[in-house]
């Protein structure tokens, strides 16, 4: 071979060797991700087989013993974490379907815990079951809504179902609640609503959760307007509670160090949307 | 559809990578029959510099100044000023050097094209050496002296200049400086494998041979300067360049004009090229023939798609963002707190840093060619920024340019 033959063929390896550290590179990091995700689906797993287990213990218990703790919160980072890892790695990668398997699982699990303690409890835990397919134009949007009304209500419980994934779970699941193939499907409390719901939609059906939001906002208001009063301005917000609200009067204790807490009553003016104090 | 966009980007990286990385081995290369010892005397060849001038009336006289102060003997230097039907005061101006010795003045009307004002010149030259300065260019006064190192190989047919931006002042201007910095690394890398093919306006000097042998300059698309180069590669005549020998040009100061100057560049690359397609995968030709060209016609047409590639790459995410926004609102409660989890890098972010490491190493090595102290300056940023955001407009209108002229001939 002559000279510069020699050269292009070195060039080339040169070459082709930077584009295989640079792959591998990011291969790599993809695997440690994905390896992360892993190790959390563990520890959500023994989580819930630790809360299932509590529950079979306390079964006879009264409620009071059982509180919403029980219930995993790590799902919904495992979801979007798993989401980041689906888009990395191609949905067709085996390590990501195994690991959707497990997330759907362990939200089945999940839901299910959650529904024997609200049944035996009599407690009302809100949830949303959403079932999405592959080829459907508004399940991307209905995912992006969805993560959206979680960080607005952190309270809810939101379950994802990819209904493409071959998995009998999965398939088991909406079998029992029977609707057509047409996705976004929602189901809450038992009712199916299916096609794109928007932000207005699903808080229209939770009224309680906006109500126990707008009185969470009156309250932060209230306590800043009591801050701006005379003689409160030292004080930490920390050290201001709510004692009672009684027709539309709310009573306000701000506490001491060393002495008797000062009571303070407000009226909500709600034309005018300010506080007013109340004579004692 | 992402899918194949990324995969063509990949490949298009590849070829980009690969003629970066042929270059860097090129430039480290050891030249091969250049050992001969200096000879401790210079054999100065008598020599003609031509400046053509059309409208120059401000800068000619520094450009025929900085030539007569070159350090060369004075009568083996002639300068060779021709009006070119200039409309202002420039053959007012010039007829300061009436009566010198070194100095004479032509005028012949205007043809619409520099290659007319050279042959022009040329009939009237008999010295063994023929240079060209622009009138809007100026040389160091060592330039021709470094020159006759490499004219002391009776093989070397024409050498030429680092090229340098003198006193930019405008943004564009500092760009267009770490610009030709780059193309001074490169110029060293072809001249290593004998690939230079292009001899630019300011101050290439050629054998009067090579246009007793091969003919005067063609209009060549408006770009002379690169036909006479691959003439001369077709021929196999050697061409040398002297690092050290530096001559400053001016850029264009505003977008219009770079724009207007490129696309005559680029668009008479492409037409040259098409005319010497001769030269292209000819092992006779080596490395020019088999790697240089066929990447330099490549590169144009790679920025073509490149660039609408990576629009729509960067929109997409616009989009997303967009359509987000357009569903819930603009979020107000952002979470700062970052999950490195969530931050993600791909191949394409690795291979832009590479890209920009790359050039940072290529412009250090074209400053250390010509002694600039001032490795790491700002005007690198305006570069990246008129090569990301103006050179796909150039290249897109000259491709478009070429492949429509085409079509004209081929009819």
């Amino acid at each position: 071979m002559n000279k510069d033959g020699k050269k292009y063929i070195i060039v080339l390896l040169i070459t082709i060797g930077i584009f295989i550290v640079v792959f591998g590179l990011v291969n790599f990091m993809n695997n440690q991700k994905l390896a992360h995700v892993d190790d959390l689906q563990r520890k959500i797993t023994a989580d819930l087989i630790a809360a299932e287990t509590q529950f079979e213990l306390l079964k006879t218990a009264p409620c009071e013993l059982l509180d919403d703790n029980v219930l995993s919160r790590e799902l919904g980072e495992f979801g979007r974490k798993l989401d980041v890892a689906e888009t990395n790695q191609g949905d067709d990668d085996a390590d990501v379907l195994q690991l959707k398997k497990y997330y759907s699982l362990l939200q089945v699990k999940d839901y299910l815990l959650m529904e024997e303690l609200s049944s035996k409890c009599e407690t009302e835990i809100d949830s949303i079951l959403y079932f999405y397919g592959d080829d459907c134009v508004d399940c991307s949007k209905q995912g992006i809504i969805l993560t959206e009304f979680k960080r607005e209500y952190p309270d809810i419980r939101i379950y994802s179902f990819d209904t493409d994934l071959d998995f009998s779970v999965i398939g088991t699941f909406t079998s029992l609640y029977d609707f057509g193939e047409q996705f976004p499907t929602l189901i809450v409390q038992d009712e199916t609503y299916q096609g794109l719901q928007n932000l207005d939609d699903l808080e229209e059906l939770f009224p309680n959760l906006v109500e126990m939001k707008e009185q969470e906002a009156l309250v932060a208001e209230a306590k800043e307007f009591i801050q701006a009063l005379e003689g409160y301005e030292e004080i930490n917000i920390e050290d201001i509670s709510l004692m009672r609200e009684i027709d539309g009067v709310y009573e306000y204790a701000i506490a001491f160090d060393g002495r008797e807490p000062d009571l303070v009553e407000l009226v909500y003016d709600e034309d005018l949307e300010e506080f007013k104090q109340q004579e004692l | 559809m992402r899918v194949v966009m990324e995969y063509f980007l990949y490949v298009f990286l590849f070829i980009t990578l690969y003629f970066q990385v042929f270059l860097l081995v090129s430039y480290f290369e050891k030249k091969e029959g250049n050992k001969q010892e200096k000879k401790k005397t210079i054999a100065y060849l008598t020599t003609t510099i031509i400046v053509p001038c059309f409208n120059e009336e401000s800068t000619v006289l520094k450009t025929v100044e900085s030539l007569l102060e070159l350090n060369y003997p004075k009568d083996k230097l002639y300068i060779m000023v021709v009006d070119d039907g200039s409309t202002d005061d420039t053959w007012q101006v010039v007829q300061k050097y009436q009566n010198h010795p070194q100095v004479v003045l032509k005028q012949k009307e205007n043809e619409g094209s520099k290659f007319a004002a050279l042959n022009f010149a040329l009939e009237h030259i008999e010295s063994e050496l023929v240079g060209v300065l622009d009138a809007d260019s100026w040389v160091d006064k060592d330039a021709l002296m470094y020159y006759m190192d490499y004219f002391a190989d009776p093989q070397v047919m024409a050498t030429i200049p680092s090229m340098i931006v003198g006193r930019p002042e405008t943004l564009l201007q500092k760009a267009q400086k770490a610009e030709y910095d780059i193309g001074l690394f490169a110029r060293k890398a072809f001249a290593k494998i004998n690939s230079i093919y292009i001899t630019p306006g300011p101050f290439s000097v050629f054998r009067k041979y090579v246009f007793d042998t091969l003919g005067p300059y063609k209009e060549a698309h408006h770009t002379e300067d690169a036909e006479i180069a691959l003439r001369m590669q077709q021929h196999k005549y050697k061409i040398a360049y002297s690092e050290k020998s530096i001559v400053y040009t001016v850029g264009p100061r505003k977008v219009k004009p770079l724009i207007k100057q490129r696309i005559r560049w680029t668009y008479g690359f492409i037409m040259n090229m098409f005319d010497y397609r001769g030269l292209l995968f000819k092992k006779e030709y080596k490395q020019l023939s088999m790697v240089v060209l066929p990447i330099g016609i490549f590169r144009v047409f790679i920025t073509v798609i490149l660039f609408p590639l990576s629009i729509w790459l960067f929109l997409l995410p616009l989009w997303r963002w967009f359509e987000e926004i357009s569903l819930i609102g603009f979020s107000t409660n952002f979470n700062w707190a970052i999950d490195w989890y969530f931050i993600n890098i791909t191949q394409l972010h690795i291979f832009a840093v590479i890209g920009v490491l790359l050039s940072l190493m290529i412009i250090w090595i074209g400053r250390e060619l010509v002694n600039d102290k001032n490795k790491f300056t700002v005007d690198i940023f305006y570069m990246f920024f008129m090569y990301t955001f103006i050179a796909p407009i150039w290249l897109i209108q000259s491709s478009y340019n070429a492949i429509f002229a085409k079509k004209g001939t081929w009819r």
